[in-house]
């Protein structure tokens, strides 16, 4: 181990931190809306409470499909080579995302959808 | 030695075509394997052991264009073309990293440390040209993995770099083409 090392180490470290904290520690918080964007514009918001629903997107560039289901969603079916949006599974979680980078898309999950803050609980 | 200067450089040449092609062959062996599957996205970055072992032995230019036909050749094979910018700029960005750690603090890091690096700033290049692409900075909730799967797999690929570093320093050729390319700086 060489002092370099270390200090990479620490970085890395840090980074993680920075990252991984707020993105794990609201973890439990409600999970109302997805949100899907399609070439970087909005496409759609879906509430994920409309168990069953299923939401195809057609571009000039492929084909997806996906489904909400058990208060997350999932991409079921993509017609783009690497199927790599597939892999990401049901994301139910605050901030979850789920990209196809090939047909460009990207869906994420907010909270109360227009609520902007996303807080789990007020207390007085 | 200087009037075989000639020769030597086909030498190198033929011994960077060799590392670029075994780059392409464990890409393609990469792409059959379910890694991705846990983390999308995501890849051992193999081919990045001769990428490191280039760098290690002989220029910047060198690994440049070992780089450039790797992702051009895996991209040809694998059919993989709407994702080769994002290939490219992960290639770009850990080139980058591991160039200028292995030029200006070889001593201060060791192989696996500036592995590690690279497979990092691959993910951050990766990540910040799809976050240009798709207009949001809020594909950076993804990056807790990928610095993950980048630390994970930058200690394997350092490791097994090293062990390839060494076995080619026994080879006297290889020792005598890596020292007339720092004699020429």
């Amino acid at each position: 181990m060489k002092r370099g090392d270390l200090v990479l180490m620490l970085i890395l470290a840090a980074g993680l931190a920075i990252f991984a904290v707020p993105r794990f520690s609201d973890s439990g918080s409600a999970a109302r809306t997805a949100i899907i964007e399609v070439d970087g514009r909005p496409y759609m918001t879906v509430g994920l409470d409309e168990d069953g629903r299923e939401i195809e997107i057609r571009t000039e560039r492929g084909y997806n499909r996906l489904r909400v289901s058990g208060g997350g969603i999932e991409m079921v079916e993509a017609d783009c080579p690497d199927q790599l949006c597939i892999g990401f599974g049901h994301i139910h979680r605050l901030h979850e995302t789920i990209t196809c980078l090939p047909h460009r898309v990207f869906v994420y999950i907010t909270g109360d959808a227009g609520g902007g803050a996303e807080l789990d609980a007020v207390v007085f | 030695m200087r009037s075989f200067s000639e020769a030597d450089g086909l030498r190198k040449l033929s011994v960077i075509a060799v590392f670029a092609s075994l780059a392409v062959v464990l890409g393609i062996l990469e792409s059959m394997m379910p890694f991705a599957t846990a983390i999308p996205g995501a890849k051992p970055g193999l081919g990045n052991i001769l990428v490191l072992t280039c760098l290690w032995f002989f220029t910047g230019r060198d690994a440049l264009w070992l780089i450039a036909v790797k992702t051009l050749l895996t991209a040809f094979i694998l059919g993989t073309f709407s994702t080769f910018l994002f290939s490219v700029m992960g290639a770009l960005a850990s080139f980058a990293v591991m160039w200028t750690m292995l030029r200006f603090a070889r001593r201060a890091f060791s192989l696996t440390a500036v592995s590690v690096a690279g497979g990092v700033a691959h993910n951050l290049g990766q990540l910040t040209a799809a976050a240009a692409v798709l207009g949001t900075v809020r594909i950076y909730y993804y990056l807790p993995f990928l610095l993950a799967a980048g630390i994970v797999t930058g200690v394997f690929v350092g490791l097994a770099a090293r062990h390839l570093i060494r076995s080619l320093n026994r080879i006297g050729l290889f020792r005598e083409m890596a020292g007339l390319e720092r004699d020429g700086k």
